[in-house]
């Protein structure tokens, strides 16, 4: 394998590991986040089968880090219509997911998480795809709009109308959990 | 352009914002290095089933027949208006200078442009001091020396600021760079009226002023700072400096000189002319050095010359 990637200009298979030990944890996480009902566990991998396969792309790429989300946002759109189209047809079961996040969260992170989970799954993907690289993984603006190859002030622009699709779905979230829990709406968050 | 902030700092008191934050804080689990060996053996393993691709492009050839023979009628193409309609409607005002290359891309240097995004439109303006996008809205952008002034007048538009972003939403506007705060001593809510016209209200109180304004003496003075103020505040910026300009130019170390030059400061100030009010600013420090006010004059017109250096 080694041998196989190893072409003028292309990173070796231990520079990718270094990349897989630097950025895998986060990048596991951000897979999760974008699809949740794919194990980000074997997304990784996959990414980064990927990322040994086009290691001379990457080599060029002006941030290797954007690069590796780029790949992992097409990913995580693929797998995730995929999965919904093999469920709907009964040829797969919904499967485990992967443990992504680390022991220590909180109750109160990880009810925060189930509810930002729920509201980006009304969220129309291009603009989930920006809200999460940019509120949940703290991607710079720059490093987004490499990563999904769209101009800067396209990932602005996504990120506003993002903010406003989550803000209503939360919204919508804490009416129905008020109306279920008998709770008033103000004693509900958000 | 400035990087927008996190939600959370952006909108510190949403509860979305807070949520969101709180999900964001989670640390990722650790990678276990071990797992690496995984990714390599996958990486090993053939790219594709090729077995599969009879099957594949027998299954493609199916659906292209079904597709086909169940093909509907081929639909009418939109009409060449409708299309038009996409893109967005521009009503420059007379001496607006922009460009509208194509798309939704405009630039407006210089005046005043109407604009209007239709259903399905967009567009993106940047002026020389902000940038806006808006879709499905109808706006004013007026670009001047002094700054840019956005009004909305149906949707709403989001403005990009060197300090930030806003959303603007019918009936609202926004000016930027701000207008400095003027000091409240340079401020006068009551003016002394003069006395031949005090019994006079409206359309003939200003006759009366203008009329009382060509006389000599204080009662002219009096009268040309009433009436400069008056048009003030009835919206006359125009017949307001006319009036405050008359008084300066016939009486200019006149008893009401330094008031007049206040009224014209917080004049150009409102209008944001930045500018001509740092001028008028430094006039009066000149002519009015003992007056108490002067630090206070000195202090705006110092915030006026980051605006207009």
């Amino acid at each position: 394998m080694t041998t196989a990637i190893a072409r003028a200009g292309a990173l070796t298979a231990s520079e990718v590991r270094g990349l897989y030990v630097a950025h895998g944890a986060e990048l596991r996480q951000a897979l999760a986040r974008l699809a949740p009902d794919v194990d980000a566990e074997d997304l990784l991998q996959e990414l980064f089968v990927v990322a040994l396969r086009k290691a001379d792309v990457l080599a060029r790429a002006d941030s290797r880090r954007a690069w590796l989300y780029g790949v992992a946002v097409k990913l995580a759109a693929t797998r995730r219509r995929t999965a919904r189209l093999r469920r709907f047809f009964g040829l797969e079961e919904a499967s485990e997911v992967s443990a992504v996040d680390a022991p220590s969260r909180t109750a109160e992170q990880r009810d925060a998480q189930r509810l930002v989970a729920r509201a980006l799954a009304s969220v129309p993907e291009a603009r989930r795809e920006v809200f999460v690289l940019f509120e949940l993984q703290g991607l710079p603006g720059e490093e987004i709009a490499i990563a999904l190859g769209i101009p800067l002030k396209t990932v602005w622009t996504r990120l506003f109308h993002a903010r406003k699709d989550v803000a209503a779905a939360l919204e919508r979230l804490a009416a129905i959990e008020a109306r279920t829990s008998g709770l008033k709406r103000e004693e509900v968050r958000p | 352009m400035t990087e927008p902030r996190p939600w959370r700092e952006d909108a510190p008191e949403s509860e979305a914002a807070k949520l969101v934050a709180l999900a964001a804080s989670v640390p990722a689990k650790a990678i276990d290095r071990a797992s690496w060996d995984d990714v390599l053996a996958r990486a090993a393993r053939p790219r594709r089933d090729w077995r599969l691709v009879p099957a594949f492009a027998l299954s493609v050839l199916a659906g292209v027949g079904l597709v086909l023979f169940f093909r509907p009628a081929p639909a009418v193409p939109p009409p060449a208006q409708s299309l038009a309609q996409a893109a967005p409607v521009l009503t420059p005002s007379p001496g607006a200078r922009f460009t509208h290359a194509s798309g939704e891309q405009v630039v407006l240097t210089d005046g005043r442009l109407a604009v209007a995004a239709a259903e399905g439109a967009a567009v993106h303006l940047t002026t020389p001091h902000v940038e806006i996008d808006a879709r499905q809205a109808r706006f004013l952008a007026d670009v001047t020396a002094g700054g840019t002034v956005v009004s909305v007048e149906e949707g709403e538009v989001v403005v990009r600021t060197p300090s930030g972003e806003r959303v603007v939403r019918a009936g609202e506007s926004i000016a930027w760079p701000p207008a400095p705060d003027i000091p409240g001593a340079l401020l006068r809510d009551e003016v002394e009226e003069a006395p031949s016209c005090v019994a006079l209200s409206g359309p003939a109180k200003l006759e009366c002023l203008a009329r009382e304004g060509e006389r000599d003496g204080l009662e002219a003075q009096a009268a040309l700072y009433e009436l400069g103020v008056l048009e003030s505040k009835a919206g006359h910026r125009a017949a307001a400096e006319r009036a405050f300009h008359a008084s300066l130019a016939r009486f200019p170390d006149g008893v009401l000189h330094p008031e007049v030059r206040l009224a014209l400061l917080v004049e150009f100030v409102r209008a944001r002319r930045f500018a001509e009010a740092k001028a008028v600013a430094a006039d009066f420090e000149r002519a009015c050095v003992d007056d108490p006010r002067s630090a206070d004059v000195a202090s705006l017109r110092r915030a006026l010359e980051a605006l207009a250096p």
